[in-house]
């Protein structure tokens, strides 16, 4: 039992690191998709679709999925890459957070009330203030 | 040069057409410093798109509007939207700031302080100073276009364009804040571009009334031309109307 618990900050960290990981990469890929697909339908319906689609696959079948995937990969560009532990759950959880970030960011840049985007455009703001005092407003009404 | 000098606001030859369907069709006005004029007309006469072609919110496909002598196409749309007031009918008022932010966006769009402008700014527009900490949704609508119109006179602009600023107001209030902005630009000697489609508001607050239709002007006068049927037959069919209820209202009223 103590035996266990002495692993348990490492592990602890391990996860920490990973789940992170996995999440500002979810970020970046998500955040610049979702401000191109809130001024382009077409962008917004395919890549939700293929999020979803991500979504519908179970966790132990995407891990299963990386392996074969990942293998192929070491084979073709000749280096090693790692088919079992980090990278292939730090893509899995990337993948899984795609859908939530993507969808909320698309639906929080559409749904403004087209009122403030008239009038952030009638005081004169450039198109990078509108989307700094406008589009990014939800975290400071929270 | 002394023709531009003379004129606050010149089209010359606006056209834009969306999707093939002319909204301003070659469109050519002036319009003299320090006048409030009407732009009358039904939905898709082309009165909005005609105003915003002054702001740039719309680009003309051909022709140019020049503000002072100086072509808006030689600015940057921020740069000049600044110099501009700008209300319209859906506010627009920034949800998560407060009255005071909101008039004062104009300032931080440029870095610069307010100072004591909005307390100013509230007193002109008749609202109460301890107002300015209040968010815009603890509004009434007629304060909240009050807030707009606050916004819109914050960086002093001499030229004011409103887009139907009172068409979504209840009617006492819609009075009220007509006459106190006319009152306003009077005293800041501003020039007035108003969209209405509301002849009678047009005839009681412009000194000169365009009615548009099909994207063209077909008639322009004082208020009390087209009351006395000296601006055609358009004018005369549009000013009909209020005259008409007005005399029921008196009939009413002597119960004649």
């Amino acid at each position: 039992m103590s035996e266990a618990l002495t692993r348990l900050p490492a592990l602890l960290a391990a996860h920490v690191l990973l789940s992170a990981a996995a999440l500002l990469l979810a970020l970046a890929i998500s955040l610049p998709l979702a401000v191109i697909a809130a001024r382009r339908p077409a962008v917004a319906r395919i890549a939700l679709a293929t999020a979803s689609l991500i979504q519908t696959i179970p966790a132990l079948a995407l891990l299963a999925l990386f392996y074969p995937i990942l293998l192929g990969l070491s084979a073709l560009i000749g280096t090693r890459i790692p088919a079992l532990g980090f990278l292939p759950s730090l893509l899995a959880l990337t993948l899984y957070a795609l859908l939530p970030i993507l969808r909320n960011a698309v639906t929080g840049l559409t749904g403004l009330d087209p009122a403030v985007i008239e009038a952030a455009d009638g005081v004169g703001m450039t198109p990078a203030q509108k989307f700094g005092w406008s589009k990014l407003r939800l975290p400071r009404r929270w | 040069m002394t023709m531009a000098d003379a004129s606050a606001v010149r089209f010359d030859a606006v056209t834009k057409a969306y999707d093939g369907r002319t909204a301003v069709d070659s469109l050519s006005l002036s319009i003299a410093r320090g006048s409030f004029v009407a732009l009358v007309g039904g939905s898709g006469s082309g009165k909005t798109t005609l105003l915003k072609t002054a702001n740039r919110l719309v680009r003309p496909d051909s022709g140019s509007v020049s503000i002072d002598g100086e072509d808006v196409a030689g600015l940057a749309p921020h740069l000049l939207r600044r110099r501009i007031g700008y209300v319209f009918q859906n506010i627009g008022l920034f949800p998560h700031m407060s009255v005071a932010e909101n008039i004062a966006i104009g300032f931080r769009l440029e870095r610069r302080d307010p100072g004591e402008r909005v307390a100013r700014l509230l007193d002109l527009v008749d609202l109460p100073r301890d107002m300015a900490v209040r968010m815009p949704d603890a509004l009434s609508g007629g304060q909240r276009q009050r807030v707009g119109v606050a916004r819109a006179l914050a960086p002093e602009p001499t030229l004011m364009l409103m887009d139907e600023p009172f068409g979504a107001l209840d009617p006492v209030t819609r009075d009220q804040l007509g006459s106190a902005y006319r009152s306003l630009h009077t005293r800041l000697g501003l020039t007035t571009i108003l969209v209405t489609h509301d002849m009678a508001e047009a005839l009681l607050l412009a000194d000169r009334v365009l009615v548009m239709a099909a994207g063209r002007i077909v008639a322009d006068a004082t208020p009390r031309d087209l009351l006395t049927g000296r601006a055609g037959a358009i004018a005369d069919a549009l000013v009909a109307v209020p005259r008409a209820q007005a005399e029921r209202l008196y009939r009413l009223e002597h119960g004649g």
